[in-house]
Formats: structure tokens, C-alpha cells, sequence
């Protein structure tokens, strides 16, 4: 696991981003290579797969090149880029929510709780255990408990009530927990 | 409890993903590389992939057009031509051809756009007229065949000015109308030698001055006796200074260049030529203050400040440079001609050199960039426009000016100039293949 560090702010990257929005190539690989963690971190969180994910990565930062300005460096780059990335992961949640209604939900496990499981899960199996959400739960999970969206804006976001966003959430983090204690399980029974 | 345990779930999950970034992934930006709208970018592939057959192409096609300049047609040297001989010409007074004595003499040797003085028999000047003679060849006939202009003065008035052809003056009866008199012009034979044709000193011949349009239909019609294989052609070399203005930059440089162009004729007024040339390009060192956006690490938010700072830049290039264009002559009068020019250039650098140097409270940050020879290379680079002015000095030597603005359509160099350009040039124009 890498620490994620801040990009630093400093005149090359203002040229740089001047460079991405007069379309150097060169200009945009290196605020790609810059900013690839960031955006795929956000995109994981919303993707059932990596393949997934570096899709709606790859089109965040498509935005990013064709949206760049000027004037935006003034702006909150790093806060700009973190927009662009969800409402592409909405766009994406749109075009897809047909193929991804139907949802099953079981009784929640009844294992005993071990909070030592917790400490033992790190960010690659917490990114599997998301992306194997139900895409409506995953989306309704990153949006509040991450990206600190409110159930209104979800359910404005996402097109469902805001109660459903509230029983969205409520399941997904059912799932979660069903799928941590039950690898817990599988890890005891080995 | 179960509740707490999956709120503990949630703050392990945004514990471990705050700090969370996947590694940087070539492949992905492949991927993207590939989506980005970048128009010239399979432009520049594809003219790196296929430069050495490109350029093989180019060789060649140069050398095959070389040959059929100087070598049109081997059928056509069967056909000679053969000027006619001094001859008499009859003057027709009151409607009746009445026999006169006239001579034509060319002042200047035949073939020429150039003029010939009708005398009478006690020699006294009757009529001047400029004769504007071209070789021609219809290869698919097979034929070689000439037209001439005939502009008759009399009394410095232009009387006549049409298109005949060498044979309708030979074999037909033309007339010249002129406000005093009448000519029957039944033969004007000319000496065997062009070298019989030397300018009559005693005369002095007056030559058209003004500038005068061409007609607007030969743009459009396509002119038989017009042959892009055999002429003329025309051949320049120039040295070309430049006035830059690097946005950028924010300053004006100046270069110095050379180059050379072909051109080849689609009709008589229209042509394409095609160049290369090289440009040294230096932006002298710029002094500037700017707010540059300033990083407070002792202050935990993410707001950027911005402070003053006093910018310093400079930069010098080295380029080819490729241009193409279609050229309309618009304007032209006996040695005389001025051209309208439009066409595209692409570019290749070949040095770039770019200094950036920031200073802020005594800090100074400074970034020398030397790119990589042929780092750069633009096949749609910009849009020309040009206005050129030739001069006829000798037979087959013009001066050549020019001023051009180039409009460039991409960003340049490393550094991604936008750069503006108004490029002269002075040289010399050789016409080579058959005479205009």
C-alpha cells in the first residue's frame, strides 16, 4: 500500500496544466502519471472491477483535459478533479443502473463479531469487498460514507427516494459485514 | 453490537482508503493516449513510421519531373519549328489591300514577350507592337505549335489585344484597326535566327507599364496548350528574415533563414510550389513580474496563495520548415508580377533550447530545457498567407520578394509555443522548362 502524497503546487505544474490545456501530449501524460493514483483511488470505490475502474479513470481524465482552463488553476485543482471523477462515476452508474437491478440480499451472518478481522483487511481486499457490492449499494456506500454526499444528493444523483438511499446503505453495509466475517469463516476453517 | 461493529467496518474502510493510491499503471495511459483527440497525433506516427519511403517518394518524384522538364517529350523534337523569313506586309486604306512594303523586326530576339516595330519602306516607324511568343507542345496530338500576343500601339494606344496563334498571322488575313489606319497584316515573316531578331538601338521601343488583370476565366478553363510537365517552371532561392511573437514568451523574437522552392504552373495564373527552408529562431531574455501560486505548508487547508514573483525567459530554436501553396498571379505588367499565395507548412525542431527562471524573494528557480533533436515534429504546423511581388531582370532571372504571416495552427517545441510569425523573403526565381 502506498501513502498517498499531496502533488505539490508549485510554478512547473501551473505550466504544466497550461501546457494540458493548449493539448500537449507531453504536458498530459505527466499530469496523468501525477494524478493516476488519485483518480483511480475514487474510481475503485465505485467499479466492480479494476478494468472497470481504469475505464471511468481514463474518462475523468478525458474531462479533465478537454474541461482544463486557465483559469482553473486558480481554482481547487485537486478538489476540481475529485468532482469530475465522481460525476463520471454517476454518468457511468446511469448508463449501466439497467443492467444491474437485480438484487438479492440474505439474512445477515450471524458469525461471531471478531474486531480483530478488521485490522487485518487491507486496501486491496477492502477494494474487492466493495467492487462485489451490488452496483446501487456500492454506489450508495461511496457516495455517503466516503465522499460524504448526503442521502438527498444521492437520491437526486442516483434517481431513487432519499429513504431508499437510506435502506441502501443500511444494506450494503449488511453485505460488507456478511462478507468479512464469512472470509473470516473461510480463513478459520483453512 | 451489531450496529458498532459495522460502523467500525465503515471507519476501517475510509481509515484504509484514504490512504490508498494504486501505482501508476503505462498500460492504462495507453489506453487514454489513444482516446485523446489529438488530430495530428496519427499524422505524426504515421509520417515517422513511413519517413524514409516518404522521403524515398519525394526523390524520386523530384527526379521524374526533372526529366519530363527538360525532356517533354521525345515525338515533339521530330516537330521543328522553323521561323519564317522577313516578308513584306500590306496596309489596307478605304476597305482595298493596297501593297505595301513593311517589315516586322522584333526588338528584342523572337519568343520573347517582347516587341517588334513595322516600318514602311522609307523605314519610318508605322506601327509598334508588343508580341508575347510561347512555345507549346500537345503532347497527346502531338504537336508543337505556338500562340502569339499581339498588342499593337499607334500613337501609344492599345488597339488590339488578342490571342493568335503564329499560324492564323501566317495564313489568314487579320486586321489591325488603328484610329488612322488600316493594316492587312497577309504575312510577317520572321528570320531564320532567333539571333536576326537583335534590338534595333536606333528605335526606342515603348513597352506596356501598366499593371493589368488577368482574365477571370483562366483560373477555371482548363488551358490545352498549358502543360504542367513542360512549364514554366521556376526555381527560387531566398534568404528569409522573421519577425516572431511567442505568446508564451510574451516577447518578439527575430530569425534568420533560407530556403528554396519549386513551383510548377496548373494554368498561366495559377501555381503551386512547393519549399524547404530552415529558420534560427532566438527570443531574447525576457524580464517579467507575475503571481505565481505559492504553497503554504505550515497551513493544513488546501488553499493556494498566490505571490509576486519576477519571471525571466529565453529561448532559441532551430527548425525545417515544409511549406506548400497554390499561388494566384493577380496582378502583372511586362516584367512585372505580383502573386497571391495560401498553403500549409509542417515543421520539424531540430534544437530547442528553453530557459525559465523564477525568482521569489531572493529564491530563484531556474529550468533549462534542451530537447532532443527531431523531439518536435508537426505536419500540420500552420497556415500561410503571402503576398509576392517578381521582378524580370534578365531572360530567365527574377528578383523575389515576399512577406508572409504564418498562422499557426498547434502549439511548437517542448514548451508548447503559440507562436506568430511574418516572414519575408529575397532571392532569386531561375525559370527553367518552357518560356512564360
Amino acid at each position: 500500500m502506498r501513502k498517498r502524497e499531496e502533488p505539490e503546487f508549485s510554478i512547473e505544474f501551473v505550466k504544466v496544466l497550461n501546457r494540458c490545456s493548449r493539448g500537449d501530449l507531453k504536458a498530459q501524460e505527466h499530469l496523468y502519471r501525477q494524478f493516476y493514483g488519485y483518480v483511480m483511488s475514487i474510481s475503485l470505490r465505485f467499479s466492480s472491477s479494476r478494468d472497470n475502474a481504469s475505464e471511468i479513470a481514463n474518462d475523468s481524465f478525458l474531462k479533465i483535459f478537454n474541461k482544463i482552463e486557465s483559469h482553473q488553476i486558480e481554482k481547487e485543482f485537486k478538489a476540481w478533479v475529485r468532482r469530475i471523477v465522481i460525476n463520471t462515476a454517476i454518468d457511468y452508474y446511469r448508463r449501466e443502473k439497467k443492467h444491474n437491478d437485480e438484487i438479492s440480499i440474505e439474512e445477515a451472518y450471524n458469525e461471531p463479531e471478531d474486531e480483530s478481522v478488521l485490522d487485518r483487511l487491507n486496501a486491496e481486499e477492502i477494494i474487492k469487498l466493495i467492487n462485489s457490492l451490488p452496483m446501487i449499494y456500492r454506489y450508495t456506500f461511496t457516495l455517503f460514507e466516503i465522499e460524504g454526499f448526503s442521502h438527498d444528493e444521492i437520491a437526486q444523483q442516483l434517481g431513487v427516494t432519499a429513504s431508499t438511499s437510506r435502506s441502501n446503505l443500511t444494506r450494503a453495509k449488511k453485505i460488507l459485514r456478511k462478507m468479512i466475517l464469512t472470509s473470516y469463516q473461510y480463513e478459520r476453517i483453512i | 453490537m451489531k450496529e458498532s461493529f459495522e460502523d467500525k467496518i465503515t471507519g476501517r474502510i475510509k481509515e484504509v482508503l484514504d490512504q490508498y493510491e494504486p501505482e501508476y499503471s503505462p498500460k492504462d495511459w495507453e489506453k487514454l493516449r489513444k482516446q485523446i483527440p489529438v488530430p495530428e497525433f496519427w499524422l505524426k506516427k504515421l509520417f515517422i513510421k513511413y519517413r524514409f519511403w516518404l522521403a524515398g517518394t519525394a526523390i524520386i518524384g523530384v527526379l521524374f519531373y526533372t526529366f519530363q522538364v527538360f525532356n517533354p517529350n521525345e515525338l515533339n523534337k521530330e516537330v521543328a519549328f522553323e521561323l519564317p523569313a522577313y516578308g513584306p506586309i500590306y496596309s489596307l486604306e478605304s476597305g482595298k489591300p493596297e501593297a505595301r512594303t513593311f517589315t516586322a523586326k522584333p526588338a528584342i530576339p523572337y519568343s520573347e514577350d517582347s516587341s517588334f516595330i513595322l516600318r514602311n519602306q522609307n523605314q519610318n516607324q508605322v506601327i509598334s507592337s508588343d508580341i508575347s511568343a510561347v512555345h507549346k507542345v500537345d503532347s497527346q496530338k502531338n504537336v508543337y505549335y505556338e500562340t502569339a500576343q499581339l498588342d499593337f500601339n499607334y500613337d501609344n494606344s492599345i488597339e488590339i489585344l488578342k490571342d493568335y496563334s503564329i499560324n492564323e498571322v501566317l495564313k489568314k488575313e487579320l486586321y489591325f484597326r488603328t484610329p488612322n489606319i488600316n493594316f492587312q497584316l497577309i504575312k510577317i515573316e520572321f528570320p531564320n535566327l532567333a539571333k536576326s531578331f537583335l534590338p534595333d538601338k536606333s528605335v526606342k521601343v515603348k513597352r506596356k507599364s501598366q499593371f493589368k488583370w488577368p482574365e477571370w476565366g483562366s483560373f477555371s478553363r482548363t488551358e490545352e496548350s498549358y502543360n504542367k510537365f513542360v512549364g514554366p517552371n521556376k526555381i527560387s532561392f531566398f534568404y528569409s528574415p522573421e519577425i516572431n511573437h511567442d505568446d508564451s514568451l510574451k516577447t518578439f523574437g527575430v530569425s534568420h533563414g533560407f530556403g528554396i522552392t519549386v513551383e510548377g504552373p496548373i494554368r498561366s495564373s495559377i501555381s503551386i510550389s512547393a519549399g524547404l527552408s530552415y529558420q534560427a529562431m532566438n527570443f531574447k531574455k525576457t524580464i517579467f513580474s507575475e503571481k505565481v501560486p505559492f504553497r503554504n505548508l505550515l497551513q493544513p487547508t488546501d488553499t493556494t496563495q498566490y505571490i509576486d514573483s519576477i519571471g525571466i525567459r529565453s529561448g532559441s530554436y532551430k527548425f525545417f520548415e515544409l511549406p506548400v501553396s497554390v499561388n494566384f498571379k493577380f496582378l502583372e505588367s511586362t516584367r512585372s508580377q505580383i502573386w497571391l499565395g495560401t498553403g500549409i507548412s509542417a515543421m520539424a525542431f531540430f534544437k530547442q533550447k528553453y530557459t525559465s527562471e523564477t525568482i521569489v524573494d531572493n529564491i530563484s528557480e531556474k529550468v533549462e530545457i534542451l530537447a532532443n533533436p527531431w523531439e518536435n515534429i508537426h505536419p500540420l504546423a500552420s497556415l500561410n498567407f503571402s503576398l509576392l511581388y517578381r521582378y524580370q531582370f534578365s531572360e530567365r532571372f527574377f528578383l523575389h520578394t515576399s512577406i508572409q504571416y504564418k498562422h499557426h495552427l498547434v502549439p511548437l517545441g517542448y514548451n508548447s509555443m503559440k507562436l506568430n510569425r511574418l516572414n519575408l523573403q529575397v532571392g532569386l526565381v531561375y525559370h527553367f522548362g518552357r518560356k512564360d
